[in-house]
């Protein structure tokens, strides 16, 4: 490929444009400063779109890239999206495990277990109590702990001092939760409101 | 002034419950409510006039593992329980925080209250 001088396009310029632009070949002596002047510009501009090009060639292989890691980080926050949940869902099974074990452990619980008199928890209740734990619509594993009262109870905090407990009977359940200078305590619950009671105290804040 | 069994609960009288390690919250380091949560009644031991540790060399006798704490029966009254001296053969100092006068069980409200208010003095330990 040949590459034309600066004195070569002048030249090509200077034909081009008495040709194109007037329709004829000016005057020999017409050489005036206002005849030349849009040759002069056009050679200049010329010149230096060949100096941007390199320039634009560069700055679309950016926008390129741009939009390359653009689509990257995308991919990657939908896998870190992923990841989170399952941790999440792996962090709840654990604590599930762990919530079976430990029911299963107040078994071993026998009278006198709190001090005289008191009792070991019946089957029945160790059965409530994992029945409710093993439920596959709820999304939150509490903390497990046995009562001296025939019950086991569940505990939820968050870190902004919000509290709710749930406690398991042989036949029903009570609940009691604070959120901020409110407290509330509700006797004889079905296993859908307790669920419901779980649900909206995780979904807010 | 020597101790009187089944005396009236004074204010200022300290009282000291046993933490079975079941009642221990070990996320988040603390008593759970359930140590508050008896059918017989939450049994507690008052002070009867003696040391710190006699106080607690008593109650954790034979009890592997418990851990110990205490409030003052006039903190206990202002949560609204009611403290009934209850002695027995075996414990003298032996007392009940119950709900009130005729009702023994305590509301969710009170325990947790009650096991906010205590001062941890062992924590107990797992096996």
């Amino acid at each position: 490929m040949q590459t034309q001088t600066l004195n070569e396009k002048y030249l090509d310029r200077l034909f081009n444009s008495w040709q194109l632009g007037s329709g004829s070949i000016p005057p020999q002596s017409d050489n005036s400063p206002y005849t030349i002047l849009p040759i002069i510009q056009g050679l200049i501009n010329d010149e230096i779109k060949d100096q941007l090009s390199p320039i634009v060639v560069a700055q679309n292989v950016l926008i390129n890239k741009t939009a390359e890691m653009a689509l990257a980080v995308d991919a990657l926050e939908e896998e870190t999206k992923n990841f989170t949940k399952t941790y999440i869902e792996n962090d709840q099974l654990k604590k599930k495990i762990n919530n079976i074990n430990k029911i299963l452990s107040f078994k071993k619980l026998e009278a006198g277990w709190n001090g005289n008199n008191s009792e070991p928890f019946s089957s029945k209740l160790i059965e409530h109590a994992l029945d409710f734990i093993n439920l596959s619509n709820l999304k939150y594993q509490p903390s497990v702990f046995p009562t001296g009262r025939q019950s086991i109870q569940l505990e939820y905090e968050k870190s902004n001092g919000s509290y709710l407990e749930i406690e398991v009977f042989e036949d029903n359940y009570t609940m009691y939760s604070e959120m901020g200078s409110d407290a509330v305590e509700k006797g004889n619950l079905t296993i859908h409101e307790i669920l419901g009671e779980i649900n909206a105290f995780h979904s807010r804040f | 002034m020597p101790f009187t069994p089944d005396s009236e609960i004074q204010v200022h009288e300290i009282l000291f419950r046993a933490i079975h390690p079941s009642f221990w919250n070990y996320d988040e380091d603390r008593p759970t409510s359930a140590l508050f949560k008896d059918r017989r009644g939450v049994s507690v031991d008052r002070d009867g006039e003696r040391t710190l540790e006699e106080c607690i060399s008593f109650l954790l006798y034979n009890r592997e593992r418990f851990g110990a704490c205490n409030i003052q029966a006039g903190l206990a009254k202002n949560i609204g329980a009611f403290i009934k001296p209850d002695s027995q053969p075996d414990n003298k100092f032996h007392a009940m925080i119950l709900e009130s006068e005729s009702k023994i069980n305590l509301s969710n409200g009170k325990a947790k209250e009650l096991s906010r208010a205590v001062t941890i003095l062992f924590k107990p330990t797992l096996e």
